[in-house]
């Protein structure tokens, strides 16, 4: 077929079509991409300089290790502990990562660009090799210098020698490439079209440009799409919008059938088989209860001098209430549409509480009262075992709060207070859950101490959480009236 | 059951200046079937909203046996069943689920639920996949579901918005038939329908709403 200009083909090589391209999009300045880009990085290697080596480096020397003769050297027995440790977290990360990539790849070129010019027959290795090589350098960079920065600070504070920086800086390198490998190896593992399984993925992943060029259009706008909603659900503030787009659709455990065992019961069990069918939401849950039950149990034996590592027990309890409290947001999700569920919307809310309230029952409260037990005596435990329940008590109410809150406010969208606003919204609950915490286990422990109406304030701050939760609700219930 | 008296008279509905339904009146008897026609724009929807008690009226009245359409009211919520959008649905419980917890929160006879829940979605003709999940399913099936969802739960007063999108022309006449059984057990039925097949086996009357206020 003779073209009308009467070429043949394509005139130039991919890459200089693909220039082309590029010019007729971005003009001469180009995207702007990786100006964004380097500075983003500049910011971020500006403060972990600045106030992350100073910060640590002042923990480490508050720490007084070696006075204690603790070496956080590499070649030291902790030091090859935290090392471990530190190798461990690197696995978990990839695996994180790899999951994520399976949702959310990091190849998600402009929609546009897909559609118009993944679609022509250059190379797909160079058409999507700066969709690559954005996010690649992006976490290079940083997770090198996070890890360089903690290792600076290890040797700077005086617990180790030069070597625990130059091992920061391997680790750096070493485990933001596999974080990265692994997050572009799910992405291979999801698309339909490069149709591989996890473990010729992961190969294939160490070869980016075959990666590249494995990769399909519809598994790509896919990503692309669900990466643009995402974004939109963050400039938003819409909490559900990004939580729909990150999970993965539920397909396990298809003939594991609710029954009906009365109005309330029935929604009970609604979730406790809606977590069958999620299970890591479960595990993520009951890891990080355990984990603020035995910090809290281990503050209530220690009675720390200062508020702060209690408001850290009060956010890990936040932060582990909340995957296994997914009846409570599936609720909030239908707040608006007509109701198809007999009975009131508070009774169903209460209802999605008790999953959540078990789990603390079961995991957080026993761990508390067994850590403070074991390290100051049953005195202690039964305290831990109340402190952590009242805790708990606060904490699901800020779990009504993440819930059903409904939209941030409308100066969350201006342009240039509007994101610090938007996060501060979004961290609401998180906010009231280690305040309200904080109130909480030091009232308790002042009551143990003989302070008078330490407890009735305790109470008072479960009451006023769980006061605000029932009017966050009641204004979801009716925010979608007008 | 008997089913609940709509009186609509002179409703409007603006927000901000934009008139979304110029004022409007219209009365469905109970048990009866009243089809909204109008072009899109016209504030079909918006009236349907201000009958399921969704929305309050800008001006005028909407009664639901003369008290009040808000669905903030236990009784307008016991009253109405609605297809408006999408419902509510829980994206970790197949159909199948979903109908057993609607049932369960109505409180009937736990017993006999699975059987009654197989029935609805055989009703509709999705009965061969009850341990689907909702995303699983193609955008008719995904109607059908929904409107098993919504003729499930106990209602006095139907309120559609369209029923018959994304249906085929058999499913269509199956959707017709089922709203004629319901209407003739009593219940009252409101619905806004662009298709003449299903309107002409269904309705008792026709209201056409004017995008222009005249």
């Amino acid at each position: 077929m003779t073209h009308a200009s009467g070429h043949d083909g394509p005139v130039g090589t991919d890459r200089e079509r693909l220039a082309d391209v590029q010019h007729v999009l971005h003009g001469e300045e180009g995207s702007g991409s990786w100006r964004s880009l380097l500075y983003t990085l500049y910011v971020v290697a500006l403060l972990s300089g600045i106030y992350g080596f100073t910060v640590l480096r002042g923990v480490v020397e508050v720490a007084h290790l070696p006075a204690r003769g603790v070496s956080l050297g590499p070649t030291s027995g902790v030091g090859a502990l935290v090392l471990g440790g530190v190798v461990a977290l690197v696995v978990v990360l990839a695996l994180l990562a790899h999951a994520t990539g399976r949702r959310r790849g990091p190849v998600t070129p402009d929609l546009p660009w897909l559609d118009h010019v993944a679609t022509g027959p250059a190379d797909r290795r160079l058409v999507l090799r700066e969709a690559w090589r954005l996010p690649a350098t992006g976490l290079l960079v940083g997770g090198t210098l996070v890890a360089s920065v903690l290792g600076a600070a290890v040797w700077g504070g005086g617990a180790a020698g030069p070597a625990a920086a130059v091992t920061g800086l391997a680790v750096g390198v070493l485990g933001s490439t596999t974080v990265l490998l692994a997050w572009l190896a799910g992405q291979l593992a999801a698309d339909d079209h490069a149709g591989m399984r996890t473990g010729a993925a992961l190969r294939t992943a160490a070869r980016p440009g075959t990666a590249l060029r494995a990769l399909g259009l519809d598994g790509l706008r896919a990503h692309s799409a669900r990466s643009a909603r995402l974004g939109g659900g963050v400039l938003a503030g819409d909490p559900r919008a990004i939580r729909l787009e990150a999970a993965s659709p539920v397909r396990r455990g298809r003939t594991w059938r609710l029954r009906s065992r009365g109005p309330v019961r029935t929604v009970l069990a609604r979730d406790l088989l809606g977590l069958r069918r999620q299970p890591f939401l479960v595990v993520g849950s009951a890891v990080l209860l355990l984990a603020a039950g035995v910090a809290l149990g281990a503050v209530v034996a220690g009675r720390p001098g200062n508020i702060v590592p209690a408001a850290l027990c009060a956010l890990l309890f936040h932060l582990g209430a909340g995957p296994v409290a997914e009846g409570l947001r599936l609720l909030g999700d239908t707040l608006g549409a007509p109701r198809l569920l007999g009975g009131s919307v508070t009774r169903e809310a209460v209802a999605h509480t008790a999953a959540p309230a078990a789990l603390v029952l079961v995991v957080a409260v026993p761990a508390a009262g067994v850590t403070a037990g074991l390290l100051a005596g049953g005195v202690a435990a039964a305290t831990a075992a109340l402190v952590t329940a009242s805790v708990g008590a606060v904490v699901l109410g800020s779990q009504w709060l993440a819930a059903f809150r409904v939209m941030p406010p409308s100066f969350a969208f201006l342009p240039d207070v509007g994101p610090q606003v938007l996060l501060a919204w979004l961290a609401v609950p998180l906010l009231v859950s280690a305040g309200a915490g904080v109130v909480v286990v030091q009232t308790l422990l002042a009551a143990t101490a003989g302070v008078p109406l330490a407890a009735a304030s305790a109470a008072l701050a479960v009451v006023v959480v769980w006061l605000r939760a029932h009017g966050v609700l009641g204004r979801a219930s009716s925010a979608h009236r007008d | 059951m008997t089913g609940t008296r709509v009186e609509v008279r002179d409703a409007s509905k603006d927000i901000d200046g934009a008139v979304l339904l110029h004022p409007t009146s219209f009365a469905v008897d109970a048990g009866s079937c009243v089809v909204l026609r109008g072009p899109n724009g016209a504030g079909k929807t918006t009236a349907l909203r201000l009958v399921a008690g969704l929305t309050s009226p800008s001006t005028g009245t909407v009664t639901l046996d003369g008290e009040p359409a808000d669905e903030r009211r236990s009784a307008t919520r016991e009253a109405v069943a609605a297809l408006l959008g999408t419902p509510a649905g829980w994206r970790d419980l197949t159909l199948v689920d979903h109908l057993t917890l609607v049932d369960a929160s109505w409180g009937r006879d736990p017993a006999t639920c699975h059987e009654r829940v197989l029935a609805a979605l055989d009703e509709v003709g999705i009965g061969h996949l009850p341990d689907r999940f909702p995303h699983e399913l193609s955008s008719g099936q995904t109607q059908l579901f929904h409107l098993a969802l919504t003729l499930f739960r106990p209602a006095r007063l139907l309120v559609l918005d369209e029923p018959e999108q994304r249906l085929d022309t058999e499913r269509r006449m199956l959707l017709a038939g089922l709203l004629r059984a319901r209407r003739d057990a009593g219940t009252t039925i409101l619905l806004a329908c662009h298709d003449p097949a299903v309107t002409e086996a269904v309705a008792d009357a026709v209201v056409d709403i004017d995008p222009e206020h005249r």
